[in-house]
């Protein structure tokens, strides 16, 4: 199957496998310069050079492609970060967990946590270090430049715990809302706990 | 050997390297995610062995990085150390919340992660 993607001004149609693979595999460039049309390389013109760049994806129907250890989702015809799509990658990493992945019998994660992990991530605008842990939880966790910590749990119940401990050791703990996480991140990063 | 624990032990934990998932050891810092487990955080002591032993014994037996944190950073947080050795392994040990709780509280849990040193990477050299 052949998909049509929009690079800055021109349209080029080839696999969306290719495209995808070569997303995972790191910067823009990669992708765009490996790209192929019925498996034949091709070479764009316009190459998109910096991480902030955005990559337009399809216009056609929200897409799925999933091969082994990836796994990347994309709707409609919103532009994805290089940062967002690097979280996405993590967290597909997370999904593909086996049960006692940890060697202590850990579980593995149920859909619902990872759909819920992937909205989070797809409305965070500063992206997390993302982690699991063997209690269940997906940890994503922020550092500030005055060695500040803050850190979300996401539970299977999809509950939201919010752990903060700031330079002088005083910590605090408190369950809150999805919506309030993208606030919290941005005051963490605007002013010191 | 037994549940007395010296402040200049450490206790070791293998950590997953890079090429497995998932990766606790990254930009040089320990996860706390690493450190919570419901069914103990398991690590090994050096007891009276050099590190660098302790560290070779790890090497052997498990895989992944090797880092450490020292007993007295366990006490520093009020976590419990837990001697509890198995038939192949007279070093094993667990890291408790308390005596009573088992998993490692938030605060414990990035503190200790924020104290592990990293002893050894796979494909490297030793760093001890």
């Amino acid at each position: 199957m052949n998909t049509e993607y929009q690079l800055s001004n021109t349209t080029h149609t080839f696999s969306p496998q290719s495209y995808l693979k070569q997303v995972i595999a790191g910067t823009a460039t990669a992708c765009i310069i490996a790209s192929s049309i019925n498996g034949v390389s091709v070479s764009m013109p316009q190459p998109i050079n910096s991480l902030e760049s955005v990559i337009s994806t399809p216009f056609q129907e929200s897409y799925s492609y999933n091969s082994g250890n990836i796994n990347l989702y994309i709707e409609g015809v919103a532009a994805v970060r290089i940062e967002v799509l690097n979280s996405l990658r993590v967290l597909d990493e997370i999904a593909d967990l086996k049960d006692d992945w940890n060697n202590n019998g850990a579980s593995k994660f149920s859909e619902a946590i990872i759909t819920a992990m992937r909205k989070i991530i797809n409305n965070l605008e500063i992206q997390p270090m993302i982690f699991p842990t063997a209690k269940g939880s997906i940890q994503f966790e922020y550092e500030n430049n005055t060695d500040d910590y803050l850190e979300f749990e996401l539970f299977e119940d999809l509950s939201i715990k919010k752990f903060t401990l700031n330079h002088n050791g005083v910590s605090k703990t408190e369950m809150i809302s999805v919506e309030k996480i993208d606030e919290v991140v941005k005051e963490f990063y605007g002013c010191n706990i | 050997m037994d549940a007395t624990f010296d402040d200049r032990e450490s206790l070791l934990r293998a950590v997953w390297p890079a090429n497995q998932r998932p990766k606790f050891w990254e930009n040089g810092h320990l996860s706390s995610a690493a450190l919570k487990d419901p069914k103990g955080l398991s690590v090994n002591r050096t007891y009276d062995r050099p590190m660098r032993d302790s560290v070779e014994w790890m090497v052997k037996h498990f895989q992944g990085a090797i880092v450490s944190i020292t007993v007295p950073a366990c006490l520093e947080v009020g976590a419990y150390i837990k001697y509890c050795p198995s038939e192949t392994n007279a070093y094993h040990c667990e890291i408790h919340e308390s005596k009573t709780s088992v998993l490692l509280n938030d605060t414990q849990a990035r503190i200790l992660a924020q104290s592990a040193k990293l002893e050894y990477e796979p494909n490297s050299a030793f760093l001890v």
